[in-house]
C-alpha cells in the first residue's frame, strides 16, 4: 500500500451520508486530485432520519433535510446518474447515461433501499408506502394529511415503531403488526421489546403481534386493508411497509468483488474483498452497504444500518483511500438513536448473541430505563429509553467488554438488586 | 450562554429572548419561501443525535429553531433562514458536545 503512487482521481459512488462524509474525509486528509461523487438520486446528500419523524408530522418539509457539507466547490457532482457496472481491470465505472468514468481509487457508499412488499402487484396499490427517500416521505405525509380512518404499519422495527408513534401524535388510528411477540424483538429481544411495546400501547397503538400479513387487499387500485395468514382481514386506508432494507450491490455483479444482498465484504481495514477474499487496495466501502469484521465482536462480519456508523466508517474509509494514517482495524462502537413520538431510544454496542439482559437504572414502568446486555459474562450492548445522559457510562463498559452485569458507579442500584433475565431472542 | 448550569430541562428559566412568546410550533417558524431572498438558500444544519445529550443549550440560544420535546427528543430545523445565521451560530457554539454542524448557503 505504502508504495502505491498518489492517486489522481477518486470517485465516490453513492451521494448519501456516507458518500458525503467519505468525500469530506478524503479532502481533509489532503487529497488534491479530482474528486467526483456519483449519486442515483437527483439531490445533494440529505438526512434520512427526519423522514420517518418530523417530516411525517409535518414539522419540516421533506426537501428540507439537505446535509451540511464541507466540500465547497472543489468536487464534481454527478447526480441523477447511477453506476451500472464496475470494471476493476479497466478501472472504469459504467454509468446509466451511457458514459463511463475512470478512477484510481473508489469509495463504495451505495447504501440500502427499502425492502419491498413481497407481492409486487399489491405493493403497487395506491397508499402503500415504504420509506427510504424524500419522495417516499412526502407521499406518505400527503396520505396522512388526508386523515385516513386507519393506518396499518407492517413490521415493528425502528422505522415501523417511529411511524406508528407519529400516527398517534397526529391522532390517527394505527395498527402495528409483526410476527414477533413484541416490537423491536429481533434487535432488542422480547424482554425489552415488551417494555417498549407497552409504551406504544399506552399511547393508543393497536398491537398485532404474533400475526403475519399474507396479502394486501385493494379496490380500484387503492389499498383497503390486509388479509392475515389466519384469514382475518384488517381494514386500512394507508399501509406502510417497514420490513427492513436491501443493500444496493447489484451494480457490483461481475466485478469480481464479494458482495450480495447483505453487503459488500471488506477486510478489517476497510478495503473491499474479491471473491477469493483478497483485499483490493484501491477500493473501500462505508455505510449501510459495507459488511466488515468487527473486532469488538470476535471478528464477526456485521453490516450496520445506522447514521453514526455511516459517519464513522466513511471518515475512516476516506482517510484510508487518501493514504492517510488509519488504525489497522475499523472498530468504532456501533450506536444509534430512534425517536418514537417524543420518546428517545438510544443504544450502543450490538445485542446479537446476547444471553442475558439487566435493567440497571430507571424503571420500565416509569418509561425511563437503561438495559445492559451480556454475552458470556461480558457487556455487549446498552440501551437507554429516555435516559440518554446515563448511556456514556455504559458505553464504556461495552467498549471495554467489562464483566456483566456492570457493577458499581455505573448503576443506580446495588449489584445484588440487579435482576438478570433472558433477553428473549427468538 | 456557553456553560450554563443545568437544572434539568425547563428548570433554568426562560430563554433570553422571546421569553413572553409561547414556544413556537415549527409549522409557524418554518420560513415561507416568500421570506427567502431568491439568491440565497437557507443554512444547512444537522445534529449528531448520538452525541446530543438533550442539554438544551441550543434551544436557549436559538429557540425558534431548536426545541426539546418530551424528556429529551431534540427537534431542530435543518434549513434555517440565512438571515438568522447569528442565532444558529450561537446555538452551534453553545452545544457542550459539539453535535451541531452548520453550512452557509451556497452562492
Ligand atoms: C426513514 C429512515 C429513518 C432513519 N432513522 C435513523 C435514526 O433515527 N437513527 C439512526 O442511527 N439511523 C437512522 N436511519 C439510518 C441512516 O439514515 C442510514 O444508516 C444512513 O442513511 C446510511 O447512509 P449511507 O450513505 O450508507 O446510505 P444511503 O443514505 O442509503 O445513501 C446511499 C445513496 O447511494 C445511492 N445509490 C445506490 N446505488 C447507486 C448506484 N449504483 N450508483 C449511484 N448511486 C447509488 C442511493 O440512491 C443513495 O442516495 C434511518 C434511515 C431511514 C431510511
Ligand atoms: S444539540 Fe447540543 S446543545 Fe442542543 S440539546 Fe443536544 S447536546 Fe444540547
Amino acid at each position: 500500500m505504502g508504495a502505491a503512487p498518489t492517486p489522481e482521481r477518486i470517485v465516490v459512488v453513492g451521494a448519501g451520508l456516507a458518500g458525503l462524509r467519505g468525500a469530506e474525509a478524503i479532502r481533509a486528509a489532503g487529497f488534491r486530485g479530482a474528486l467526483t461523487i456519483v449519486g442515483a438520486e437527483p439531490h445533494r446528500p440529505y438526512d434520512r432520519p427526519p423522514l420517518s419523524k418530523h417530516v411525517l408530522t409535518g414539522q419540516i418539509p421533506a426537501e428540507a433535510s439537505q446535509l451540511p457539507s464541507r466540500l465547497g466547490r472543489d468536487v464534481t457532482w454527478r447526480l441523477g446518474v447511477d453506476v451500472r457496472r464496475l470494471d476493476r481491470e479497466g478501472r472504469q465505472l459504467h454509468l446509466s447515461d451511457g458514459g463511463s468514468l475512470p478512477y484510481d481509487r473508489l469509495l463504495i457508499a451505495t447504501g440500502t433501499r427499502a425492502r419491498p412488499w413481497i407481492h409486487a402487484d399489491e405493493a403497487a396499490l395506491r397508499n402503500v408506502f415504504t420509506i427510504r427517500t424524500r419522495e417516499d416521505a412526502a407521499g406518505l405525509r400527503a396520505a396522512l394529511v388526508a386523515k385516513p380512518k386507519r393506518v396499518l404499519v407492517i413490521g415493528a422495527g425502528f422505522i415501523g415503531c417511529e411511524v406508528a408513534a407519529v400516527c398517534r401524535e397526529l391522532d390517527l388510528p394505527v395498527s402495528l403488526i409483526d410476527p414477533s411477540p413484541s416490537p423491536l424483538a429481533r434487535v432488542l429481544g422480547h424482554t425489552v421489546g415488551a417494555y417498549i411495546g407497552e409504551i406504544h400501547r399506552g399511547r393508543g397503538v393497536a398491537m398485532r403481534f404474533g400475526s403475519e400479513v399474507a396479502h394486501l387487499e385493494g379496490a380500484n387500485d387503492r389499498v383497503t386493508g390486509a388479509r392475515l395468514k389466519d384469514g382475518e382481514v384488517l381494514e386500512a386506508e394507508v399501509v406502510v411497509i417497514a420490513l427492513g432494507a436491501v443493500r444496493n450491490t447489484e451494480w457490483l455483479d461481475g466485478s469480481g468483488l464479494s458482495a450480495d444482498g447483505g453487503g459488500v465484504d471488506c477486510d478489517a481495514r476497510g478495503f473491499v474483498l474479491d471473491e477469493g477474499l483478497r483485499p483490493d487496495p484501491s477500493i473501500a466501502a462505508a455505510g449501510d452497504v459495507a459488511r466488515f469484521p468487527h473486532p469488538l465482536y470476535g471478528g464477526r462480519r456485521v453490516a450496520l444500518e445506522h447514521w453514526g456508523h455511516a459517519v464513522a466508517q466513511a471518515d475512516h474509509a476516506g482517510r484510508l483511500l487518501a493514504g492517510a494514517d488509519t488504525p489497522a482495524a475499523y472498530a468504532a462502537l456501533p450506536n444509534f438513536w430512534s425517536v418514537q413520538g417524543d420518546m428517545v431510544v438510544k443504544s450502543v454496542g450490538l445485542t446479537d448473541g446476547a444471553d442475558a439482559v439487566a435493567i440497571v437504572q430507571g424503571d420500565p414502568a416509569q418509561r425511563r430505563f437503561i438495559a445492559v446486555y451480556g454475552r458470556a459474562g461480558r457487556c455487549v450492548a446498552a440501551l437507554a429509553v429516555d435516559s440518554a445522559r446515563w448511556l456514556p457510562a455504559y458505553a464504556e463498559s461495552v467498549a471495554s467488554a467489562a464483566p456483566f452485569p456492570p457493577a458499581g458507579a455505573a448503576t443506580d442500584r446495588p449489584l445484588r438488586e440487579i435482576e438478570i433475565r433472558e433477553p428473549g431472542f427468538a | 450562554m456557553h456553560y450554563m448550569p443545568q437544572v434539568g430541562w425547563g428548570g433554568f428559566g426562560a430563554p433570553q429572548h422571546h421569553s413572553t412568546e409561547p414556544r413556537p410550533t415549527h409549522a409557524v417558524c418554518w420560513p415561507m419561501p416568500s421570506d427567502r431572498s431568491p439568491s440565497v438558500g437557507p443554512l444547512r444544519v444537522s445534529v449528531d443525535l448520538n452525541l446530543c445529550q438533550a442539554y438544551a443549550q441550543c434551544c436557549y440560544a436559538a429557540p425558534r429553531y431548536f426545541r426539546i420535546d418530551g424528556h429529551e427528543a431534540l427537534f431542530y430545523d435543518p434549513a434555517p433562514a440565512a438571515s438568522d445565521r447569528i442565532e444558529i451560530e450561537r446555538a452551534r457554539l453553545a452545544c457542550p458536545v459539539q453535535a451541531i454542524r452548520v453550512q452557509e448557503p451556497e452562492a
